[in-house]
This record gives structure tokens, C-alpha cells and sequence, in this order.
């Protein structure tokens, strides 16, 4: 294969229905395929799209339930098998993914590669039917699972104080939608009407394959020949997998702050602050943003790092995140319920130092090089990797990993101070214990 | 240096000992973007019970001293070592074990200074009473943070039924009374016992070169290490009885679904049985519960479809100096019903005994899930520490894969899976019925 192709992904193919990407490399021991299909976030199918992956991975037609497909894969020296939904921006993503051992580390000489992408594209693609609709009992049972996957959005505090964040901020946008759907939608799904729209969904949309880690001419071939008979959608024109991600960057009438305080029986309060900054990954302010965001809350170079946990005391996690595709940035931490109000003061002071230029060269330089090594790492992780290319996509950006590490050196101080003046404040959510 | 050949997939070790007792360890992963570095000091939350040679008196240090200790040794003279870390772009960061605590970095460049930077600061020790008071006060909030996720509390009650009153039934991190009693002489107490290079390691995981870096550290250890003999100390374990009566621990707390882990003390027969026999044991009793409640399992799968369990029951042989076990967890609205079911489950294969079949798939499939651990800088530090005090290193699991047998795995079966080392916790939602 050839070396210039390594790391970065290449297009191998364009098929009726898929686009299929490969991403050489190596240094694994593993080699992994993922799938991904993307749609629009909307109310209206939110919580179908979730049902969807949980009842395909029941039973396909040859191997007609979960246990015959986990026994399969076990067979095929315990090859990995994932799927289920995640969100990017305004889109729902459904992702298939397994990963099995490379050809050159199986004992003697086991080939499992084409068996494995048999098994993951008939679950995909060629479900168990029964009546002509998916098996009611599949349907019925994974009903129930979803619902209880939505239930415990609650388990984890802090994951949870981000949502209620982002909900309020994004509301009425498609980004403020729960991934897994809402459980009230559950009484109007059943199989047939379930299985109608599966049949609509995969005859409307491409669907994107990268293929990543150790494998050869001969894994790629293997892949290419799945897809060879595939013929256009019905609909004619393919819904494309690049649909830009549309951020309504939406003015609040009065420009008030929402604050929202929620009680759970929690011991230490999680505070979660969002802020809108309007700045998107083609902006040319957006890795100045990237920096600003590091400075702040990166890690242990951090500015709330060092005043808000290291000098006060305050708190044991506090950290600040942007969230790429829509523009905003939140700051979460961990403290005390009477400290949320100190706690915010000192956040917005941090955010107000970085505008105003109070940025140490350390800071920056620390900041810079933290970004760095971290999108670095992510060329360590097979799956990191093609998420990280297929986000790229949706997004509309070409810039590749070393590209956007170029872009990153490059940031000056007041590029970053102007991010940070564009970050304004529209949420202040709290969870606390009743008695604080 | 020597050189440990992990045949099978091609990787290798290098291995280096120092003359102050040190002995270090580089994996080199070509191509890799990340480099990890790792040193640990076989001291962890379970050792509140000791003897040294310099004071025979026995030592009793409070819930909380490894972790406390974990968290000092970042401040240095002129400020916290993470400034000078972060400088080059690296994440270091720590965490402490039941018996073992790591401090680790991770960086794209610097590697040579990074390195230098951790061997010193884990040597160089600088405790302050003002330091030790700010760190309570973190410490308490990383306590209670950690009293807020489900997951930490079973587990921790779990551990309470089945090792009452030893150490590891504890917090890691004590409570916030505990570490109340903390101070300067007892951090430099546990740290002159126990932090002694001899009592340590170095692991590498990285592209490195084996030469260059152990040049590095010899150069490093020869300024740091005074001609300070080890410590001898004796590591002094409480009495504890068997499972506790009560067998059935439940909480209630903020969650959607009851969360459940099902607990199987080991009995740990022969402690004077080799290092490999016991990586043995640990590996061949992960394959068994995968057979008992794994993705293949027919438990499993009528327990899904009955309702009985939410999502895949993840399962884990956990194994130290001076307890083992075996844990089930997972999330069911009838926890007692599901360990009904998984006790109905292991009398029906005691009975019949374990088929080939299953058993070779299920050895299979491990070997792919060791083949996955090698992928990961940070998997293969890990991974290569949580074994190394044991005796034994990473690539030993490939010899132990080639022995494990079909009539071990039965022995092994009957002899662990047995009611009588059963016991269940649950956190369920507030208000609930238990069942």
C-alpha cells in the first residue's frame, strides 16, 4: 500500500449508497470498520433513530439473536461489536462499529476479516423480519431499554449538569434534543411503523464507511465488494452525509441569563455555566477560541485550574469545554452549594483576563502546546480518528490533524482576547442537595 | 538491559535495574504520537498496618494517608510541579490504588525533560503544614464528589459485606475525618517506608529508544539517590472474618434504576502458589464469568429478554496481596431476583460442567480482548503496573493463555463459585421496594 496514504484518510470508493474511507495504520494490532449514518436532529424522529441500531443488533436474518451474533463474534477471536447514537452539532449520528485482530496476529492461519463485515453489515442491513416488519418482541423489549438508557440520564451528576446547560441554551434548536429521544414517544412506536421508516431511512441516505488501523489491499477489496451492487436511493438525489451543520446562532430578546437551580439528593453541587461565543470551526477566530477555551479551563495549566481548585481551594474538578459545532463553551465544576456564587464570580473574572489581554506567555505557551499533544493522541486511537475526519466532513472543513495543530501554533494573543470578548454568558445551571 | 520478547504480537520489553534498587521498564510502540511514563511505588490504600526496622513499634496511619500523599508530592519547593510539566506540553497525573499508587505523564514532544521531571519530584518530597491544610479542603470536595456516583458506593459496599473490616472496604481517599488527622511526620513516615526506589518501578510505553532513555534515568537516579538504604518494613494485615452476615447492603440515591454488583470472595487456597499460577487463576476466573453471565451466555440473554437486566452485565477478577474476588455488575429492576438466577446458574453448570465448545470460544475471545490492550500506551502502563508487584509482567499472559485447560477450568469453577462467598449491593432510587 502506498506509504504516503498512511494516517490520513483516503477515499477508496462511491458506491450507490456508501462512501468508503480508509485510514492506514499500522501500529495496531487491530483493525477496525465503522459506519456511520447521519440525519438532521428533529423531534419528530429522534427517539426512531434510537430504536433503530437497538433492534438491528437483535437479529439479522442469518443470525436471528443476539446471542447467535455475540457467539459468532466470539469465534472470531473476540471481535468487538458497537452501536448506538450520538450527536455532533445539529446532526444524530447512528454509528455500527467492530474491531477484531489483525490478520497478522491471528494464530495459524484464521482470516475472520470477511466473515466479521458479513455478520456487521447483515445487522445493518438485513434485519431478522417477521410478518414483514421487525419482530414485535425486539421491538417491544428494546422499547423498554431505551427508555431506561434516557432514565439514567441522571446517574451521572456531572455529565447530567451539562445537559440541563445545553437544553436551556439550545431549547428550541435541534442541538438541545436528548440523543436517545424522550420516552413519550414510546406509545406511538411499534414495528410495523418502526420498520417502515428503517425501510425509508436506508432507502433516503449514504451511509459513510472508514476503515482504520492494520489491514491491507485485500480487507479494502473485501470491503468494496459488499458495496459494488448497492444502487442509488430512491429518491434520486442522495441525502448527503456532508449536510452542513446549520448553527441558528439565536439572539436572546433581552439578553437575559437563564438560571435555572435544580435539587437532587447530591452531596457536593455541580455547577455548570454556558456561554455562547457564535464563533464556528470556519471562522477564522476558531482556533483562537480553541486557545482561549485552553487557558481557561484545559487542564492543569489552566486559569480556573490554578485559582479556581489550586489557590482557593474551591473545588476538585473544574474544567471548560467547547462545543465545536454550535459555538458555545461551558465551564463545569464540582463545590460546595454555598460557594456557587463565589465560584461564578471567579469564573467570569478568569474569562474577563483573557478579553483584557491578562494572558501570561506561560499560559499561552502551555495552553498552545496542551492542544497540541492532545490532538496529537488522537492519531493514538483508531476510533478517535475516524470520528474525528467524519466530524470534519459534516462540518465542511478540510483541515486535518496536522493542519489544525499548524493553525493552533499560530494563534496570536489578541486574536485570543478577541474570542474571549465574543463569550457571553446565557446559562447558569445548578444542581445542589436540599439542604444547601 | 535485557529484553522480554512478547512474541506473538511482535512487541517487546526492555529491562534495566539501577544500583539504588530500581528497576525500569521500556515497551517501545513505534509510531505512536503519545509516550507514557509511569512510576509506581507498591504502597496503596490497604497499607494502614506496618512495621519498619527503624522503630518496631507497629504504625497505624488514618484512611487516606496514599492518596493524601499521591496529591503532596505534586508541590515542590518553588510551587506545583504540574507549571513545569505543563510547560512542555505534557498531562501528568496520578492516581492511588489498593496497593500500589502511579504518577504518570503523557506528552507528543519533551520527552527527555518530562522524564527528568518525574523522576525527581516523585524522590524529592516537600511537605508544608500550610500545603497539607489547602489539601484537605480538596480532598474533601474530591470525597464527596465521589460520594455521588453510584458506581463508587456499591462497590465500596460491596466490598464492606464481603472483607468486613479490612482496609479495602475503605475509601481510597479516607473521609473527611480521617484525613482530619493528617500531618507532616506521618506523610515522611509512609514516604521513607515505602517510597524507596527498590520498592518501585518505571515503566516506559512510547516510540523511545532503550538505550537513550535508560541513560537518562541512570544519570537522574545517580544525583538523586543518596546512599539510602531501604527501609525494611513489614506489611501487617488486620484479622477479618468471612462474608459478613449481612450479605445484602442497599442505599438509596439519586438514580434512575436500581444499580446492582454481586460479589464472590476468592478463597484464595494456596497463597504459596507461583506468580504465573495465580495470573492463572485471575485469567481463567474472567473466561468463567464470561460464561456464566457473558454476551453469549444464555443467562444472559434470558435474563435481557425477561427484562431481568437493563444492558450487558460487566463482569471483573480483581486480585492483590491479601484478598481476591470476583465481581457481576449491572443495572436490573430485581437485583435479588437476578442473583437468584445467576446462583440457579452456576448449580446447573457445576452440574453438567463446562462444555468444550464454550470454552474454547470464550479462551479465544480473551486472547483478541489481551491482543486490543496492546493498542494503547496508557492500556498496556496500566495494565503492566496492576501486575507488576505481583510478580509477573504483561507478556506472561500469553504463556498463561497456552495453559489454561478445560479440567482446571471446572476444578476452578466448584471451588469458587460457591454461595456461602456471596454478596449483593445495591443502589437503588429513592422510595423503591426492594426485591
Amino acid at each position: 500500500m502506498n506509504i504516503e496514504k498512511r494516517n490520513i484518510p483516503f477515499l477508496a470508493g462511491r458506491f450507490g449508497k456508501t462512501d468508503l474511507y480508509a485510514v492506514p495504520m499500522d501500529r495496531f494490532k487491530t483493525c477496525s470498520v465503522i459506519v456511520f449514518f447521519s440525519d438532521r436532529l428533529s423531534r419528530e424522529n429522534v427517539t426512531k433513530n434510537s430504536m433503530l441500531p437497538a433492534v438491528l443488533r437483535r437479529g439479522s436474518s442469518k443470525l436471528p439473536d443476539f446471542r447467535q451474533i455475540s457467539v459468532k463474534m466470539e469465534q472470531l477471536f473476540g471481535c468487538a461489536f458497537e452501536c448506538g447514537v450520538s450527536k455532533k452539532g445539529d446532526n444524530q449520528l447512528i454509528y455500527y462499529y467492530i474491531e477484531m485482530v489483525s490478520r497478522d496476529y491471528l494464530p495459524g492461519e484464521n482470516n475472520i476479516f470477511g466473515e466479521a463485515i458479513d455478520i456487521l453489515f447483515d445487522i445493518i442491513s438485513d434485519p431478522l423480519q417477521e410478518n414483514g416488519s421487525f419482530k414485535q418482541e425486539y421491538v417491544k423489549v428494546e422499547k423498554k431499554s431505551i427508555s431506561k438508557i434516557i432514565d439514567a440520564k441522571i446517574n451521572d451528576k456531572i455529565q447530567y449538569s451539562v445537559e440541563r446547560c445545553f437544553e436551556s441554551m439550545y431549547g428550541i434548536e435541534p442541538f438541545g434534543l436528548y440523543e436517545y429521544g424522550y420516552k413519550e414517544d414510546m406509545d406511538s412506536i411499534e414495528s410495523r411503523n418502526l420498520f417502515d421508516y428503517y425501510i425509508q431511512f436506508m432507502d433516503s441516505r449514504r451511509k459513510t464507511v472508514i476503515i482504520t488501523g492494520k489491514f491491507d489491499d485485500m480487507e479494502i477489496n473485501s470491503l468494496k465488494s459488499k458495496f459494488a451492487e448497492e444502487k442509488v436511493g430512491i429518491s434520486g438525489t442522495e441525502k448527503s452525509l456532508f449536510s452542513p451543520v446549520v448553527s441558528l446562532i439565536s439572539q436572546k430578546s433581552e439578553n437575559q441569563v437563564i438560571r435555572i437551580n435544580e435539587k437532587m439528593d447530591v452531596g457536593q453541587a455541580k455547577l455548570c455555566m454556558g456561554f455562547r461565543t457564535g464563533i464556528m470551526p470556519k471562522d477564522s477566530l476558531y482556533y483562537p477560541l480553541l486557545v482561549c477555551n485552553s487557558i481557561l479551563g484545559g487542564g492543569i495549566h489552566s486559569k480556573l485550574f490554578k485559582n479556581v481548585r489550586e489557590k482557593e481551594g474551591l473545588a476538585y474538578y473544574v474544567f471548560s469545554r467547547v462545543e465545536k459545532f454550535k459555538g458555545a463553551m461551558i465551564v463545569a465544576s464540582g463545590i460546595n452549594g454555598e460557594a456557587a456564587t463565589k465560584a461564578q464570580e471567579l469564573i467570569m473574572e478568569q474569562i474577563k483576563d483573557i478579553a483584557e489581554g491578562k494572558i501570561l506567555f506561560d499560559e499561552m505557551d502551555a495552553a498552545i502546546k496542551a492542544i497540541e499533544t492532545s490532538i496529537k493522541g488522537i492519531k493514538d486511537n483508531q476510533i478517535q480518528v475516524a470520528d474525528y475526519y467524519y466530524g470534519q466532513s459534516l462540518a465542511e472543513i478540510e483541515d486535518s490533524l496536522d493542519q489544525a495543530i499548524e493553525k493552533v501554533k499560530d494563534v496570536r494573543p489578541a486574536e485570543i482576547s478577541e474570542a474571549a470578548s465574543k463569550v457571553i454568558l446565557d446559562t447558569v445551571y445548578l444542581l445542589s442537595g436540599d439542604n444547601k | 538491559m535485557d529484553v522480554i520478547n512478547g512474541d506473538k504480537l511482535g512487541d517487546k520489553a526492555y529491562v534495566y535495574k539501577h544500583k539504588s534498587g530500581l528497576t525500569a521498564y521500556i515497551l517501545p510502540k513505534p509510531g505512536y504520537s503519545r509516550k507514557h511514563a509511569a512510576f509506581a511505588a507498591n504502597f496503596g490504600s490497604i497499607d494502614v498496618k506496618f512495621k519498619t526496622q527503624v522503630n518496631e513499634d507497629i504504625i497505624e496511619v488514618p484512611d487516606g494517608v496514599a492518596h493524601f500523599l499521591e496529591h503532596k508530592l505534586f508541590e515542590q519547593e518553588n510551587g506545583s510541579i504540574m507549571e513545569d510539566f505543563a510547560k512542555y506540553g505534557a498531562s501528568p497525573n496520578a492516581y492511588t490504588g489498593f496497593s500500589n499508587t502511579v504518577y504518570l505523564f503523557s506528552c507528543t514532544a519533551n520527552f527527555n525533560e518530562c522524564l527528568k521531571l518525574l523522576l525527581n519530584f516523585v524522590q524529592k518530597p516537600y511537605f508544608t503544614n500550610e500545603g497539607i491544610e489547602k489539601e484537605k479542603s480538596i480532598i474533601s470536595q474530591e470525597i464527596l464528589m465521589k460520594q455521588d456516583e453510584p458506581e463508587w458506593i456499591i462497590y465500596f459496599n460491596l466490598l464492606k459485606s464481603l472483607f468486613p473490616n479490612h482496609p479495602v472496604s475503605r475509601d481510597i481517599a479516607g473521609s473527611r475525618e480521617s484525613i482530619s488527622y493528617i500531618d507532616r511526620d506521618l506523610l515522611y513516615k509512609c514516604y521513607n517506608s515505602f517510597y524507596h526506589p527498590s520498592n518501585m518501578v518505571l515503566v516506559i510505553v512510547g516510540d523511545c529508544n532503550p538505550e537513550e532513555v535508560f541513560s537518562i534515568v541512570t544519570e537522574e537516579m545517580d544525583t538523586i539517590t543518596q546512599a539510602v538504604k531501604p527501609v525494611e518494613f513489614v506489611r501487617l494485615n488486620e484479622k477479618t472474618g468471612w462474608v459478613s452476615e449481612n450479605r445484602n447492603e442497599e442505599k438509596e440515591m439519586a438514580v434512575s434504576n436500581p444499580l446492582f454488583q454481586l460479589g464472590i470472595r476468592d478463597k484464595m487456597p494456596d497463597l504459596a502458589i507461583t506468580d504465573k499460577d495465580k495470573l492463572l487463576r485471575q485469567v481463567t476466573l474472567n473466561i468463567l464469568l464470561d460464561l456464566i453471565v457473558g454476551r453469549s451466555s444464555r443467562l444472559y440473554n434470558d435474563l435481557y429478554s425477561e427484562g431481568l437486566v437493563n444492558g450487558p452485565v460487566d463482569f471483573d477478577c480483581n486480585s492483590e496481596r491479601t484478598y481476591a474476588f470476583t465481581v457481576l455488575a449491572g443495572e436490573s429492576s430485581y437485583p435479588k431476583q437476578f442473583k437468584e438466577r445467576v446462583e440457579k446458574e452456576i448449580l446447573d453448570i457445576k452440574k453438567n460442567g463446562i462444555s468444550e465448545e464454550n470454552f474454547k470460544r470464550l479462551r479465544n475471545s480473551w486472547y483478541g480482548k489481551l491482543v486490543r490492550t496492546f493498542n494503547s500506551v496508557e492500556s498496556i502502563s496500566y495494565s503492566f503496573i496492576s501486575v507488576y508487584f505481583k510478580g509477573v509482567t504483561l507478556f506472561d499472559y500469553f504463556d498463561v493463555y497456552d495453559k489454561i485447560s478445560l479440567k482446571y477450568a471446572n476444578d476452578l469453577f466448584r471451588e469458587h463459585f460457591d454461595p456461602d462467598s456471596m454478596a449483593l449491593s445495591v443502589v437503588r432510587p429513592f422510595g423503591s421496594r426492594s426485591g
